[in-house]
């Protein structure tokens, strides 16, 4: 992986990106922290630079502000120009509805599809013609290990993340050979905003620190599928391996 | 709902509870609709951070942001939620250090102001509180910052004041520099509590850290054997051997679940605390890293799980030097060893630490000793004994560790510090309905002032 250029932290206030960005940083990177919310971007600047000694530029861009896309990733790069080349995004941004309010709510389902898979694509394809151009970069992108089987407690989302981890899987045969890596990262449940109505079992629960360890080991060592914490390559190999008779079973 | 508990397991509460994303949203909850009471790492050993019925936790665990470094003040603010464990990372690098710190890395910057902790250099430092330059709390009264000299009342009865006054949303911290990410240490074995104290009063004077582990089952002349483990911080020209910069500690091994109560039995505490004592020692001052110094227990995940089950008290408790009397610590000190002997109430780890004063509205250190010690839970017969010890540690003029304690009765609380009405007074200025009870307030009804 190249280590020179900025990285861009999309959706940086994130719970797993804020783990993310300060592995990063600790690791002498410099980023651009993306997201909708430029208070709450800086406070996670200056946490980096409190931290680490480290400044990072804060980029307000909203994913659901579509028709401005274009612009705002025109902006990106042209303010990114006098510090050199990117070197790579991570995509974290992301909603999980319950299934019962997706269930209720048309607005809360197509809120997580726009969320989940079709802003993220739509922004990723301005980045990936941009690295392909460069012939170098990397795309890491949070998709979910609830992709990798339709489950009747989070359909809505697994579908989004199914949809996404699809996705990735295609861009990377297209960007196969142009020095791009494109990376899926699949954590199982993490200790975040996002889960803060999880009821399962404890243990089953990472740290966020846990799944930004991951990340970064995966795009040190080239890694295009990433699960986090690495058990879940094992669980979810077994759970893909099931007929749909008896997946239906398997509790969660 | 939740299960939750402090680190001695015991009591066990189920709670429900929030977990802010954000320092706003945290701050804008506990004004709007009082009733949380704030919670870290848990790390207190007993009910304190557990919330009342009829009371939510608001959980620190997003609130970890450090919000600015001044590298060259050594001043640090940061939110609620940042663990001991950030800071030391953070800053032991660029030659800083807590001017203070409890035994354990694992718990929450807001979490130790809120129990004034102190550490092995008490008598020298005093506890937290002397470093602290300012806090925001948000109370049901409104969101305010303050400090020594800003709504000085606030800050007395916030730091040491157990989440009472509502959520510290912010601390700014006044760190100290070190020459050196290492320590000198010298290891010095008593063979008796005289022994004991008088390698105190003659060595600690070139040791900024003093603390002493004690051999709780030793009877008769070996009556308060043990290690005296004192360390200062290197110069930057001590010599300076191969003993790892630890700023990230390895855990060695963690207890996978509780353990069965066998490991507790008398002989096997007997057996572990002869080994420590007479485990051979080097001779002369060694250096050593912060971690294994500071943070030993740190090396053992979930340590706590050893007590099984039923979980444990720690006990601990301060024995002050009154005036006029000849060292009635020392006095004090020797009576709740004779009575721990007596008793046949081993511990892993009895610790003994001199103390300077505390200045909070509710303070703990008086100048004098302090002996800690953790005791398996056995029910009314733990209770029991227990009491007994406070009845002692009361006749020497002593009180008990609020943030260690999950047990104390009302009566003997309100012997043991008197201070406790002014403190609530205060309390409930900036919470006039009592909103956000620990379970330990009600125990010890703290709002029938
Ligand atoms: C191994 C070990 C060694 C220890 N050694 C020492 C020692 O040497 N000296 C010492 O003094 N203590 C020591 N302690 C105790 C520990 O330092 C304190 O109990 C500390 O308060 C725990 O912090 P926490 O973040 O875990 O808080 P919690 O246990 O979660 O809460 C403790 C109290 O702080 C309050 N609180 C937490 N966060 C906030 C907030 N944001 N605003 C307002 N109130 C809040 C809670 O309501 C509760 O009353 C030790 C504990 C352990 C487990
Ligand atoms: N936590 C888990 O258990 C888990 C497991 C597997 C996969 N994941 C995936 O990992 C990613 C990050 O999750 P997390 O747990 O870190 O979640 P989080 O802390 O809740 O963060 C969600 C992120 O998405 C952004 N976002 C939410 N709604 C948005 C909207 N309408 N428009 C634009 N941005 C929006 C948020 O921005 P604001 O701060 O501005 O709201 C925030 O940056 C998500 O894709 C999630 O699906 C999480």
């Amino acid at each position: 992986m190249k280590k020179s250029g900025s990285i861009v932290i999309f959706g940086a206030t994130s719970g797993i990106a804020r783990a993310v960005s300060r592995e990063l940083a600790k690791r002498g990177d410099v980023l651009v922290l993306v997201g909708r919310d430029e208070a709450a971007l800086r406070a996670e600047a200056a946490d980096l630079a409190a931290r680490f000694g480290r400044e990072s530029r804060v980029f307000v861009w909203d994913l659901l502000e579509r028709e401005l896309h274009g612009r705002r990733f025109a902006d990106l790069i042209a303010g990114e120009a006098p510090f050199g080349a990117l070197g790579g995004v991570f995509f974290a941004s992301g909603v999980m509805p319950t299934e019962a309010e997706a269930e209720a709510s048309p607005a809360a389902t197509r809120l997580n599809f726009d969320v989940n898979l079709t802003e993220p694509v739509v922004v990723l394809n301005l980045f990936a013609g941009y690295f392909r151009a460069q012939g170098s970069g990397f795309l890491s992108v949070l998709s979910s290990v609830a992709g990798d089987r339709g489950r009747a407690g989070n359909k809505t989302y697994g579908a989004s993340k199914a949809g996404l981890s699809a996705w990735l899987e295609g861009l990377r045969a297209s960007l196969h050979g142009t020095g791009v890596l494109v990376q899926t990262v699949k954590p199982g449940p993490t200790r975040t905003p996002l889960t803060a109505g999880y009821k399962g079992p404890a243990v089953l629960v990472a740290a966020p620190e846990t799944i930004a360890r991951a990340v970064v080991r995966g795009l040190e060592r080239g890694r295009t599928t990433v699960y986090a914490p690495p058990y879940w390559r094992f669980v979810m190999g077994l759970i893909r391996l099931l007929p749909e008779s008896l997946a239906r079973k398997v509790p969660g | 709902m939740t299960a939750l508990s402090g680190w001695g397991r015991n009591p066990v509460v189920t709670a429900s509870g929030i977990r802010p994303a954000t320092l706003s949203a945290a701050a804008s909850a506990v004004v709007a609709a009082p009733g949380f009471l704030p919670r870290g790492l848990g790390r207190s050993y007993g009910d304190a951070s557990l919330p009342a019925p009829g009371t939510r936790f608001l959980g620190t665990e997003f609130l970890d942001r450090f919000i600015a470094f001044d590298p060259v003040e050594g001043v640090l603010e940061a939110e609620a939620g940042v663990s001991l464990h950030a800071i030391l990372e953070a800053v032991v690098p660029r030659g800083f250090f807590l001017p203070v710190t409890p035994g354990t890395r694992w718990v929450t910057l807001a979490g130790a102001v809120a129990s004034n902790v102190h550490g092995k250099n008490h008598h020298h430092a005093g506890s937290i509180e002397r470093f602290v330059t300012a806090l925001e709390v948000a109370t049901p009264a409104g969101l305010f910052r303050c400090s020594p000299a800003e709504r000085p009342d606030l800050f007395r009865a916030t730091v040491g004041g157990y989440g009472l006054t509502g959520l510290i949303t912010r601390v700014r911290l006044r760190l100290k520099p070190i020459a050196s990410p290492r320590l000198r240490t010298l290891t010095l074995r008593a063979r008796g509590l005289q022994e004991l104290f008088a390698t105190f009063r003659e060595r600690d004077a070139g040791y900024e850290y003093s603390v002493a582990w004690i051999d709780t089952l030793a009877t008769g002349k070996a009556l308060g054997r043990g290690l005296l483990l004192l360390g200062r911080h290197a110069e930057a020209g001590d010599p300076a051997p191969g003993s790892p910069n630890e700023a990230s500690p390895k855990v060695l091994f963690s207890v996978p679940f509780s353990a069965p109560a066998a490991l507790l039995q008398p002989w096997a505490l007997r057996l572990f605390n002869a080994a420590y004592y007479h485990l051979p020692r080097p001779a002369g001052e060694r250096t050593a890293g912060l971690g294994g110094y500071f943070y030993p227990l740190d090396r053992i995940g979930n340590w706590n799980r050893m007590y099984g089950p039923a979980g444990f008290f720690q006990y601990q408790c301060v024995l002050p030097d009154q005036a006029g009397a000849r060292a009635p610590a020392e006095r004090g000190v020797e009576a709740c060893l004779r009575f721990l002997a007596a008793n046949g109430m081993g511990s892993f780890l009895a610790v003994l630490k001199r103390c300077g004063e505390d200045t909070v509205m509710l303070p703990f250190c008086r100048r004098g000793y302090t002996l800690a010690l953790d005791v398996p839970n056995r029910g009314t017969e733990t209770l029991r004994r227990l009491e007994e010890l406070d009845r002692i540690v009361l006749d020497f003029g002593g009180r008990v560790y609020l943030t260690k304690d999950a047990r104390l009765p009302r009566e003997t609380f309100r012997k043991m510090y008197p201070e406790w009405k002014a403190w609530m007074e205060t309390v409930t200025r900036y919470n006039p309905q009592g909103a956000g009870r620990s379970r330990m307030s009600e125990r010890l009804g703290l709002w029938d002032a």
